[in-house]
């Protein structure tokens, strides 16, 4: 079976006035279908850029990437992006913010109303329905956030380092939640972090790139038990001997 | 401030909160009865150095004065038509340069290119004195209230334009990305995200706007015109008769404010709304 999505030697240039930045070179990996997969690398190393172009927002400057055996070549629902910020509509409420995909889009290929509402009970939103986003915490809007993302049925989830705005105690527990909301929905996803416990709490495999032009350093496959949260896993020894590995890798 | 103490009075706390909304209420009233004394002092030394005739009553004019004045132009009939023609020249430049500075910042905006070629249009137009292009208003559009709305609309236009275009391009470009990967296109983005985002800085601009037209009509007045608190003015002025100018001012004061209060009443309804 071929995988969900295919990077095949993908290669990004950035051009500018003054001069032009290779940003990613020939790089390839596939994802399959429920795979949760993160890429970590230091700043600058184009873990961003993968994801624009996944999303369709950059266009490679050579190779492709397929989903489902298909080029992308504009901006799908295929696909749906979670920003480092919820960047929720202040001026919305909770329900119409979740509906705003779904608005743009018509309808189509989107969650009934009905799935929504039980997406928003099912992650404790329940009661928030007509809150503004001011009077959320700061989990409560990643959330929405991600709710909001999976209204339009994504196959693929981008989240671009949605936990790093928040604090730490804040940031574990909505680590687990939307771990367990990501895998209850049997979605797949790549998360891209600078942070290696995340990675490692989150993911089932870790892409490991090197500085600009960011190439795959390596690909390392994690054999937690399945039914392990991110918090669980943390408390598993396997995890600093990963957290070690990764460690140096990144040296 | 206000609000809270409004909010903590329905459930009354400790004695030593309650004496400290009592204090804030204190503060509050004090403010309040302070505007209203200073007001009825200015206007109770004016009459009084009027009457006394420490100043010259012609020089200043005084506030008997004032609503006699006031009380001859209603029975003369005109104040009314004076009131009105500048109201309606005000509302008209108001609302017009309003529409169009709206749709050009929107379509300066959608449509990039041409807002980098424009721009320093923009800048130049906004730093020239608008009363200069009097003549040439009054060549090409004619005297009266045509020449009046126009001066109105041109002062009011370009720091609408201004205004709008910078609250459209301060929106985070992370949430037109976001709306982007949702698949909206620039209409989509515009209507679901750059207008509701930017409401207060519109509204904000319709404030600016409105005292800006109250600008441009009494220049556009001063320049021509057969009636209007503008004509008021400048008659009184010409004719040495003080009374007939003060009283413009005082009408001109009251009806801005109202107009003000207006548009804050509007600010309100629609804040709630969203």
């Amino acid at each position: 079976m071929n995988a969900l999505l295919e990077i095949k030697n993908v290669s990004l240039t950035y051009q500018t006035l003054k001069n032009e930045t290779e940003a990613i070179k020939n790089i390839s990996f596939g994802v399959n279908q429920g795979e949760f997969v993160s890429i970590v690398g230091p700043s600058g190393c184009g873990k961003t850029t993968i994801l624009s172009m996944i999303a369709g927002l950059l266009k490679p400057t050579s190779g492709e990437i397929l989903i489902e055996n298909e080029k992308v070549s504009k901006i799908t629902t295929n696909v749906g992006y979670m920003l480092q910020r919820d960047n929720l509509f202040e001026w919305l409420s909770v329900y119409q913010n979740v509906c705003v995909g779904i608005k743009i889009n018509k309808n189509k290929n989107c969650l009934s109303k009905e799935q929504l509402i039980a997406l928003i009970e099912k992650y404790g939103l329940s009661g928030f329905e007509k809150s503004k986003p001011a009077e959320l915490s700061g989990g409560m809007r990643q959330r929405v956030s991600l709710i909001r993302t999976l209204a339009l049925n994504p196959k693929i989830l981008l989240l671009d380092e949605p936990f790093s705005a928040l604090d730490y105690q804040t940031r574990l527990s909505v680590q687990n939640d939307i771990h367990s909301i990501i895998k209850s929905e049997n979605k797949t996803a790549i998360l891209v972090t600078h942070d290696i416990s995340e990675a490692i709490s989150m993911s089932d495999k870790i892409i490991i790139l090197t500085k600009r032009p960011g190439t795959i350093k390596k690909i390392i496959t994690l054999n937690f038990e399945k039914s392990l949260t991110p918090l669980e896993r943390r408390e598993n020894p396997v995890f600093n001997e990963y957290f070690k590995t990764l460690w140096e890798e990144l040296q | 401030m206000k609000r809270l103490s409004l909010k903590t009075k329905k459930e009354k706390g400790s004695i030593a909160h309650q004496k400290f909304v009592k204090k804030e209420h204190l503060k509050t009233f004090f403010v309040h009865f302070a505007r209203v004394f200073l007001l009825i002092a200015i206007i109770g030394v004016w009459e009084l150095v009027a009457y006394l005739n420490i100043v010259d009553p012609f020089i200043t004019s005084s506030p008997s004065r004032i609503i006699k004045q006031t009380v001859e132009l209603y029975n003369s009939g005109s104040l009314f038509k004076h009131i009105l023609t500048t109201l309606n020249e005000t509302v008209l430049a108001f609302t017009l340069s309003t529409i169009i500075g709206t749709a050009i910042a929107i379509i300066l905006f959608v449509i990039t290119p041409l807002k980098r070629v424009l721009e320093p249009y923009l800048i130049v137009l906004n730093s020239l004195p608008k009363i200069a292009l009097g003549p040439l208003i009054i060549i090409w559009v004619g005297v009266g209230t045509n020449a009046i709305v126009t001066m109105g609309i041109l002062i009011c236009v370009v720091i609408t334009i201004i205004n709008l275009l910078n609250g459209y391009l301060s929106v985070s470009n992370e949430k037109i990305m976001l709306l982007k990967t949702m698949g909206a296109n620039k209409l989509q983005i515009l209507t679901k995200l750059i207008i509701p985002a930017t409401l207060p800085n519109f509204i904000a601009t319709l404030k600016i706007n409105l005292g800006m037209a109250w600008v441009g009509v009494i220049m556009g007045e001063y320049l021509s015109s057969k009636a209007g608190l503008g004509y008021l003015l400048v008659y009184g002025g010409q004719i040495f008769k003080l009374d007939l100018v003060m009283t413009a001012i005082v009408i001109l004061c009251i009806l801005s404010s109202v107009m003000y209060g207006i548009i804050s009443i509007i600010e309100k309804i629609i804040v709630k709304k969203r």
